[in-house]
Order: C-alpha cells, then sequence, then structure tokens
C-alpha cells in the first residue's frame, strides 16, 4: 500500500493494514533524516578532500580494495536473502522465512568481521589518526557506518524472533517491512561510503 | 466504495485512563501530558535562560561591579563579580538554552503536541511510545546542560554557534563543553524522533473530510516545522559528532593551525554544517508562531482568513527556501563572490513570500470585527516585532552592508527581534489561547494585559536599542564593549537598553503568578469553547479524555469559518465549527452519497435556506 492512498479509502482497509501503512510513512521519514546525516558527513569528506593538499597525503598506507569489493557483494546478498525471506514469510513458510532470514544476518556479521580486518590492517601499516583529516574520516565513516550495521543486525534478530509470532499476517509483514527498510538502507549508504573511501 | 459507519473509529484505538500516578504523569503516552511536561520544562529553562541575559545585560551597564544580591548566590567565588570566563559561558549558555531548551520545547513541543492530533481530529499521535522517548531524551539532554555548570571549568564558552578552534579543546578544556555538545546532539534526537511523529500524524491520522486545505494553519506551522526539523538537525547533529570526537578521540576534522600540524583539517567545515542546520532552525522557531498568528488573527477578527491557500504556500514556500540560504552567515568566511552574490539574491527573495503572509494578515483584519483579547494582542505583537525583525534583515542579508554589521550588536538586535521575541510572543498567545483546553481555567485577563505590554515594549525597547549601539559599531560579545574609544560614548544607550531589560523581567512576575494561580488556586471552570473558534479541539469537553474524540468527527468545512449570513441565521451564532453543518444536519462521510466534495453540500445548504 503506497503512502499516497488518498485518506478516504484507508477507512475501507482492515486496522492492521492501515497501522503497517503509518509505520511505512514513519520508517521513510526516519530514514530521510538519517541519510541526512549521511549527507552531512559525506559532504565533510568532500570539503576536506578538496581542501586537502594531497589525498591521500604521501606515505600513509594504500586503502585495500579486494576485501572492501567482497563485503560489498556480501551486504548486497544480505539484501537480497531478506528479500526472499519476506516472500517466504508473506506465503506463511516460517521455516524458509527463518532460513533465509538467518542467511541475511550471517551475511550482516561476516560484512563487519571482515571489515574489522580491514581496519586492524590499515592501523598496524601506520595509518593512525595523526595522519589527520584523511584517517580521521576514513575510520569516522566506516566505524559509524559499522555501528549503524550492528544497530541494522538487532533489528534483524528482533525480526527473526518477533515476526513469525504476531498474530495477525499484516503485523508480521509489517515487522520484516520496516526490519528491511533499515537493512537496505544501511546497505545503500555503504556503496557511497564504498565509492568515496575506496574506490575514488 | 461503500466505508463502513464506525470505520475511522476502528482505525484507532480508545484508550483506557491510566490509574497509576506513573503511567499518568511521568511515563505517559497521551500527547495532552506530553504537551504539558515539555511546557513546564520549556518555562523553568525559560526562567534560567532569562536570568543569564539579564546578568550580560548588568555586565554591559555596569562593567565590572558586582550584581547586588543574586551575585552573591550565582558568582561568590569573585564576590558578586562577573569575571570574563563567567560571562563567556553566560552568554554562550543563554544561546543555546534558550533555542533548545526552552523555545523549542515549548513552541515544538509543548504545543505541537497539544494541537495537532486535537486539532486534526486523532485520538493521540501516530507513534505514543516515540513521544514519550522524545520528551524523556529531551529531559535526558536539559539534565546535562545543567551538570555542565558543576564541573571543573565550568560549562560551555565557546559561543551559542560552538565555532571551533574556540571549541575544541584547546579553547575551552573539560567536560563542560562536551557535555553541552552531547546534550545537542540529544536534544537534536528527541526533536527528530517528534517531527517524525508530527509528519506522520499529519499525513496518516486526519479525521475524514480534513482535508489538505482545511488543516488549520498552526497545524501547518507545525506540520512544515517538523519537515524541517527531520531534515536538518540531522546534518548538526552529524557536525556535532565530529566535534566530539575532535574532543574525545584526538581526530583532527576541525583542528587547523598550529595545533594540527601538517595535515590540518578546517574549522569552515564546521561553520558549513552548522549553518546548513542553523538557517532552517530560525525559521523552524518562527513558522509555528506564523500558524498561531494566522489562526488568531483569524479567529478574532471573526473572519475568514484572508487568502488561506496563499499564506499555506507561502509558508511553504519560505520552508523550501530556507535550506538555500544559510552561506549569509558566512560572507566574512572568504567565500567566493559568486556563491556570495547567490546567497545574497536567495536570501532577499525570501522576503517575498514572507511579505505575502503579512499582507494576507492585515487583509484578514481589514474590516474585521476585531476582539482585542489576549491571544489577539500577542498575535499583534509577534507580527510587528518580525516584522521590524525582517526588514532589518535586509541589510544584514546584503553583503556590502552586512561587512560592516557583522558580528555587532545589529546582527544580535535583528535576530532577537526575530527569534526571540516573536517565538516569545507567539508562544505566549498560544499559552493564553490553549489554557483552557490545557488546564480547564482561564488565566486572569488584566495580568496578562498587563504581562503582555511589559513584554512588548521591554522586548522592542531592548533589541531596538541594541541595533542602534550596533549600528554605531559596538561588537557583540565583548566582556567590556567600553573599552575602545570609539564605543566609550555607547555606555549610555546600553545602560537605558538594560533598563529596558530590567523592565521586561519585572512584566514577567505577572505572567508567573497568574500561571500558578490558575493552575493551582483556580475554583472557576471556564466553558467547554471560551474563544467561540471553530477548530476541532474545542468539541471536545473539558477536562479532555485520554483517546480526545469518543467518536472520530466528520468534518464538514474549514478552521476559519466566521461571520457566514448562513450561519449567523440557521445556527444563530457567528462560527461553524468543523464538525457542524449549516442547516443543522448530521455530517455525512464524505464519499458516503457519491458526491466526496464539500462544495456540493455547502451549495445545498445554502439553497435550502434560500427557498
Amino acid at each position: 500500500m503506497s503512502i499516497a492512498t488518498p485518506i478516504s479509502s484507508i477507512a475501507s482497509l482492515p486496522p492492521e493494514r492501515a497501522h503497517r501503512a503509518t509505520n511505512h510513512v514513519g520508517m521513510i521519514l526516519t530514514l530521510v533524516s538519517f541519510s541526512m546525516m549521511f549527507m552531512g558527513l559525506f559532504y565533510s569528506y568532500g570539503l576536506l578532500r578538496i581542501r586537502a593538499v594531497a589525498w591521500p597525503p604521501p606515505g600513509v598506507p594504500e586503502a585495500p580494495v579486494l576485501v572492501p569489493s567482497i563485503i560489498t557483494v556480501l551486504m548486497f546478498g544480505s539484501s537480497m536473502a531478506l528479500e526472499a525471506a519476506r516472500k517466504k514469510l508473506a506465503a506463511n513458510q516460517v521455516d524458509g522465512f527463518r532460513r533465509l532470514a538467518m542467511v541475511a544476518i550471517v551475511l550482516g556479521t561476516l560484512f563487519i568481521g571482515l571489515q574489522a580486518t580491514v581496519w586492524v590492517e590499515l592501523w598496524d601499516a601506520g595509518l593512525t589518526l595523526a595522519i589527520g583529516p584523511y584517517a580521521s574520516i576514513f575510520y569516522f565513516l566506516t566505524i559509524f557506518h559499522a555501528l549503524h550495521v550492528l544497530a541494522g543486525l538487532g533489528i534483524l534478530l528482533w525480526m527473526y524472533v518477533s515476526a513469525p509470532r504476531a498474530c495477525h499476517p499484516e503485523i508480521r509483514a509489517s515487522k520484516a517491512q520496516m526490519a528491511s527498510m533499515f537493512w537496505h538502507f544501511v546497505g545503500a549508504v555503504w556503496l557511497v561510503i564504498f565509492s568515496l573511501v575506496y574506490v575514488f | 466504495m461503500a466505508v463502513p459507519e464506525n470505520a475511522y473509529d476502528q482505525l484507532q484505538a480508545v484508550h483506557s485512563p491510566p490509574t497509576t500516578f506513573i503511567a499518568k504523569y511521568i511515563w505517559s503516552g497521551d500527547h495532552k501530558v506530553i504537551a504539558k511536561q515539555f511546557l513546564w520544562g520549556g518555562l523553568i529553562f525559560l526562567l534560567l535562560g532569562g536570568l543569564q541575559a539579564m546578568f550580560i545585560r548588568w555586565q554591559w551597564a555596569y562593567p565590572g561591579q558586582p550584581v547586588p544580591v543574586l551575585g552573591q548566590i550565582f558568582f561568590s567565588d569573585s564576590g558578586g563579580v562577573i569575571t570574563p570566563g563567567h560571562y563567556t559561558s553566560l552568554f554562550t549558555s543563554h544561546g543555546l538554552i534558550m533555542i533548545f531548551w526552552a523555545i523549542t520545547p515549548m513552541m515544538i513541543g509543548a504545543f505541537g503536541n497539544l494541537t495537532i492530533p486535537l486539532m486534526i481530529g486523532a485520538r493521540d499521535m501516530a507513534f505514543p511510545l516515540l513521544n514519550t522517548l522524545s520528551f524523556w531524551t529531551w529531559f535526558m539532554s536539559g539534565c546535562m546542560v545543567l551538570v555542565s555548570f558543576m564541573v571543573p571549568y565550568g560549562t560551555a564558552a565557546a559561543g551559542w554557534t560552538t565555532y571551533p578552534p574556540l571549541s575544541g579543546n584547546a579553547g575551552t578544556p573539560g567536560w563542560g563543553q562536551s557535555l553541552f555538545v552531547l546534550a545537542i546532539f540529544m536534544t537534536g534526537t528527541a526533536t527528530i524522533m517528534g517531527g517524525v511523529n508530527y509528519i506522520t500524524t499529519v499525513i496518516r491520522l486526519r479525521a475524514p473530510g480534513m482535508t489538505w486545505d482545511r488543516i488549520p494553519l498552526t497545524v501547518w506551522g507545525q506540520f512544515l516545522t517538523a519537515i524541517l526539523n527531520v531534515l536538518f538537525v540531522p546534518v548538526l547533529a552529524g557536525g556535532a559528532l565530529l566535534l566530539l570526537l575532535d574532543r574525545w578521540f584526538g581526530t583532527s576534522f576541525y583542528v587547523a593551525g598550529a595545533l594540527a600540524g601538517e595535515n590540518a583539517g578546517d574549522p569552515i567545515l564546521f561553520q558549513h554544517l552548522f549553518w546548513i542546520f542553523g538557517h532552517p532552525e530560525v525559521y523552524i522557531l518562527i513558522l509555528p508562531a506564523w500558524g498561531f498568528v494566522g489562526d488568531f488573527v483569524s479567529f478574532f477578527s471573526r473572519k475568514p482568513a484572508y487568502w488561506y491557500k496563499g499564506s499555506v504556500w507561502a509558508m511553504t514556500a519560505v520552508s523550501v527556501m530556507s535550506a538555500v540560504v544559510y552561506g549569509h552567515h558566512m560572507y566574512s568566511t572568504g567565500m567566493a563572490p559568486l556563491l556570495g552574490k547567490s546567497f545574497m539574491m536567495l536570501t532577499l527573495i525570501i522576503s517575498v513570500p514572507a511579505e505575502l503572509l503579512f499582507l494576507n494578515w492585515l487583509h484578514t483584519m481589514y474590516h474585521g470585527s476585531m476582539r482585542k483579547t489576549v491571544p489577539m494582542m500577542f498575535a499583534l505583537g509577534t507580527i510587528f516585532v518580525f516584522g521590524s525583525g525582517g526588514l532589518t534583515g535586509l541589510p544584514l542579508a546584503t553583503i556590502t552592508t552586512d561587512l560592516y554589521l557583522h558580528a555587532t550588536m545589529f546582527v544580535v538586535g535583528h535576530f532577537h527581534l526575530t527569534m526571540a521575541s516573536a517565538a516569545f510572543l507567539g508562544t505566549f498567545g498560544a499559552i493564553y489561547f490553549w489554557f483552557p483546553k490545557m488546564f480547564g481555567t482561564m488565566m486572569d485577563d488584566r495580568l496578562a494585559r498587563w504581562h503582555f505590554w511589559f513584554s512588548f515594549i521591554g522586548l522592542n525597547g531592548v533589541f531596538i536599542a541594541q541595533m542602534i549601539a550596533g549600528y554605531a559599531g559596538q561588537p557583540r560579545r565583548l566582556y567590556d564593549p567600553f573599552q575602545y574609544a570609539f564605543t566609550q560614548q555607547l555606555l549610555g544607550i546600553n545602560q537605558i537598553t538594560s533598563y529596558f531589560a530590567f523592565f521586561l523581567a519585572f512584566g514577567q512576575v505577572f505572567f508567573v503568578y497568574n500561571w500558578f494561580h490558575s493552575i493551582f488556586f483556580k475554583e472557576k471552570k471556564c466553558e467547554q469553547n471560551p474563544w467561540k473558534v471553530g477548530t476541532l479541539e474545542w468539541s471536545v469537553p473539558n477536562p479532555t479524555p485520554v483517546y480526545n474524540f469518543a467518536k472520530i468527527p466528520i468534518v464538514t468545512c474549514g478552521p476559519h469559518e466566521y461571520s457566514n449570513p448562513v450561519c449567523i441565521k440557521n445556527l444563530g451564532k457567528d462560527w461553524q465549527g468543523q464538525w457542524e453543518t449549516l442547516d443543522g444536519s448530521e455530517p455525512q462521510l464524505p464519499g458516503a452519497e457519491g458526491h466526496a466534495e464539500d462544495e456540493d453540500t455547502d451549495d445545498a445548504a445554502v439553497d435550502e435556506t434560500k427557498g
């Protein structure tokens, strides 16, 4: 159900369906708000980068591309698995839902684990905060995003446990929809960070 | 599609009243209780911020002399004298407290919460739990502000704009500044939670027939404010986060110059992030007041609001444009001339929709049957101070004059007329107007008028005099503004300004007495609809039940139906409630009889009376 549904036709829907649409609106607004924060941070990245004499500064260890590319694929796979899980839930196949949702959660955990290896490797190679804004914004963007992934994992776990237990199909669908919206959002933000920090 | 008779009632639950003290007054999900919580909290911080303003004014009138009586309490370590350290903390926390802990919670937290569900015919906010969390997050941030006054090195002292390097570890060491920045981050989170809730509620929970062009202007103001909050507060939150990392973890986002070594960050970055938020913020603090004023001039002129849709479009246009003018705060940062000129043009253009709003208000009052009630006086006061504040914004928007006026008292006077005075008068007008709805009694009329005149004369006196001093060259924020030869002759006007400020402060005694007396000691309950207006909140009894509307009302007309001859003839009164029809029949669900358009039913009513 889209948010453009005229108010007069809302009343002809079951209340659970209407609540789901209300949650949908609230979630969109929340994600818009999150996006604006990330926009501010990307803006900061851009400003620091164009004002820098050299980017990256000479002599700093080069950021890897292979592992970040792999985890980008993992993140994409996780989102796909989550969408498949939602289809299963809609078809009332709880076991299939749980299996696919677990795949999404495991891929998300792998994402954080592999990301952590990149941090450790770069820090050991000498990319410390003393390097200046280059290191500051690199660690900040990636770690801050990882914290959002952690929050997203928490939300997915909540969905894994509570969505199949809900009594009404619309409430189930609503829970899965809200969780997956946040998860896809975190994935989309990662694409931007990946291109800014690792690729270009 | 046929709509079942009770379909709308099934969509929103009818909550049973809470029974325990905690559920009723502390952890309440009821938007009316949360509104009162925000109002009490905001008033306490307003008192604190106002007291700080008086100390600042004392210092400017009698530099270096001990503050009488209160000095012994607040500045006992220096014998009642305001030291430069005290002084920087005072003007910093005065600004931040007034914006984030006084005006925002009162104007948006309290009146957004109170008016939105009641005026659009909903039983509560869309997400009541989020609403509760929003208040308690704000409350915790307020506690952090209070704690920051007690830590070593004192509270924030980098100016309300919190620019680095002053707000970095080198400029303001200690926990006070960090706590304050963290508190800004937290109150920002609370604001966003509230904003998401307000927007969702207005989009989803309007009563049947409450179309977008029948929403009271108050709700429009709150709705647009909420949109700006959801979009731009996160940018400030991001900027504050980077600042905290600089302070705590040794990152170098804003660190430059000798502090940074060869790989410097950029302090100007903070200014960008701050003003991307900061300029929409000044409209965040005025849009709700515009909404109140738009409604009040119609209510108390007993006339429909002139060109309602024009006012809505003007407010929307201002909201949109507020996002693209922030550069005018940064003309002196070495911005590219072309960029500066673009910001100047956009800033000047914003006065066009603002002008349109003014014309609509004046036109609403023109030939109206004016009732000079207290809320109407405050609305007129708001129009006056916002007008003078808006006009004095033009020389600040223009680069050539701004380069002279930048960082003088002229700027201070200008933004206090708009953000402070207009927001203050608008909010107090709203308090006097909705007080009977919130507490079931009327506030004393005579005391309220004394409060108005003291506030109105005081506010204008202070801020117009500040602009004169600024035009004469007095820089802002100086501990002793008279240390230079060219400012020494300004001591006189500064003393006059301070007398106006003390006059203003004295006037607030009328409000404080009136407030406590009307809430706790007034026996006489007022009638359900004391102002004789037609918006939905007056259709429900006092005290308003938890669920507001036992049956969701069906809305038949716009919010400003006054002095309609048909209404006077048929209903015997000069106002039509949004829940009433002109022929006295039961309102029908839109679309129930095959024609959704309300104009048809209005025409039918007119025809009937003719026949």
